[in-house]
């Protein structure tokens, strides 16, 4: 039996509007809200999901490299350097040379030249930044021979199974008809931080 | 009694009757509307609701999906991916930049008269942009200096050349007025005197008895083309 009044259907109105307005329209309106939560989960999963097969790819990738190349990555650009293996091997260039050598000296890692720190922009334009650069090791080598040894001493260096890089040479006249040449050498590494992660 | 149409015992309909029925139509459709919106309410309300805990469900799942994919990533594999980029970037960083500083002596021995004698030289690199090379040269007279500074101009891998502190004569020697001396600076972009690896190894001078590095070097001198230069 369904009330027929006026008063009754009045009633019904207001509550009908009532419902609406104070539970239809905010659910809808939190609907709307969660259907947007849900948007930005889906695009973060969808993003998570991207990152983690790319980084499965390319870890594969990774390791199906030859040991044989990965050793010598690891050969060029070690984690860190070894400053007496390094002075070996010059030693080992020189004596296989044949240049007398005199003297050969870790100085230790160099400081990081920045952008901002060059007066000149053309060279500060085409620096890269500090993070995505080597860390620097010099050495200093000084040792006595003819021009050809001296130039056999850099061609080894050049093809040194690392970088040996000659930053500063001078060569003067000694006694006994040999030149004497004072090299500054760089070699590089990954500077390795605390959490393992390159800095 | 004459039956007339006034008088008949049947009730006429008279206009106040019909409009009530009217009123009550109205009233009807009032009623029927009051009830669909009601209804209509409480339906929709039944909807929104199990629509609401659909999506809720639907927002959970994500959630779930989300931690999921998150726990499953692996910051050891990132460590170890992103260990392998640097390296790499880092080695074909220095490979991109490394040059030979055998081909510019190479290259300057090309570009220097046989009447030149080289006191000294000295060769900065200056970042990864260019080599900075100083050296303090004799020659006979000014013609010799024209000369050897259009030989340094004129070869390809020196970008600049500037000749300073000239004075008549040889530093530290008797006779000062013998000869000229100056000193030339030269500018060499790295990218001019790129290292370039062989395959195979390059014999180096490694072996080589030491009786003929030794005559090498008492001669002092060195042939390249047609020019000889003294060290």
């Amino acid at each position: 039996m369904m009330p027929t009044g006026l008063l009754s259907q009045i009633a019904l109105i207001i509550l009908s509007l009532g419902i609406i307005f104070t539970f239809i329209q905010p659910t809808f309106e939190g609907i709307k809200k969660t259907q947007d939560t849900i948007s930005v989960y889906q695009g973060e999963y969808e993003k998570v999901s991207a990152v983690n097969s790319k980084l499965d790819r390319v870890s594969g990738n990774i390791s199906s490299l030859n040991a044989d190349d990965q050793l010598r990555l690891a050969t060029y650009m070690p984690d860190s350097v070894d400053s007496v293996a390094v002075q070996r091997d010059i030693k080992s260039i020189a004596d296989s040379v044949g240049v007398v050598l005199r003297q050969v000296k870790y100085v230790g890692p160099e400081k990081q030249v920045t952008a901002s720190e060059y007066i000149d922009p053309a060279i500060a334009a085409t620096m890269p930044s500090p993070e995505s650069m080597p860390e620097a090791h010099t050495f200093t080598v000084e040792f006595e021979g003819s021009y050809d040894q001296i130039k056999s001493v850099l061609t080894s260096l050049e093809q040194n199974a690392y970088p040996l890089e000659v930053h500063d040479l001078r060569i003067e006249k000694a006694e006994g008809g040999f030149l004497t040449a004072e090299l500054k050498v760089v070699t590089y590494d990954r500077i390795v931080n605390a959490e393992g992660i390159t800095s | 009694m004459p039956n007339s149409p006034s008088s008949s015992f049947i009730p006429k309909q008279g206009s106040a009757k019909r409009s009530r029925q009217v009123v009550s139509r109205q009233l009807h459709l009032f009623t029927v509307l009051s009830y669909v919106l009601f209804f209509a309410s409480l339906t929709a309300s039944v909807g929104v609701f199990l629509y609401d805990k659909h999506v809720n469900n639907q927002l959970e799942n994500e959630v779930v999906n989300l931690n999921g994919a998150i726990s499953s990533f692996s910051t050891e594999k990132m460590t170890q991916v992103r260990a392998f980029n640097d390296r790499l970037n880092f080695a074909k960083d220095r490979i991109d930049n490394s040059v030979s500083a055998a081909s510019v002596f190479e290259s300057l021995e090309s570009a220097t008269a046989q009447s030149v004698v080289i006191e000294s030289l000295s060769m900065k690199r200056i970042e990864d942009t260019r080599f900075e090379l100083t050296a303090e040269l004799n020659t006979e007279s000014f013609d010799s200096t024209l000369f050897q500074r259009g030989l340094y101009e004129r070869n390809p891998i020196v970008e600049t050349v500037e000749v300073t502190d000239l004075s008549i004569g040889k530093p530290g020697e008797e006779d000062a007025l013998s000869g000229v001396s100056f000193k030339a600076e030269l500018g060499i972009p790295l990218d001019s005197v790129p290292y370039v690896p062989v395959s195979a190894a390059i014999p180096l001078n490694i072996g080589v008895d030491m009786a003929t590095t030794t005559q090498a070097s008492s001669t002092e001198s060195l042939s390249a083309g047609d020019n000889q230069t003294t060290l």
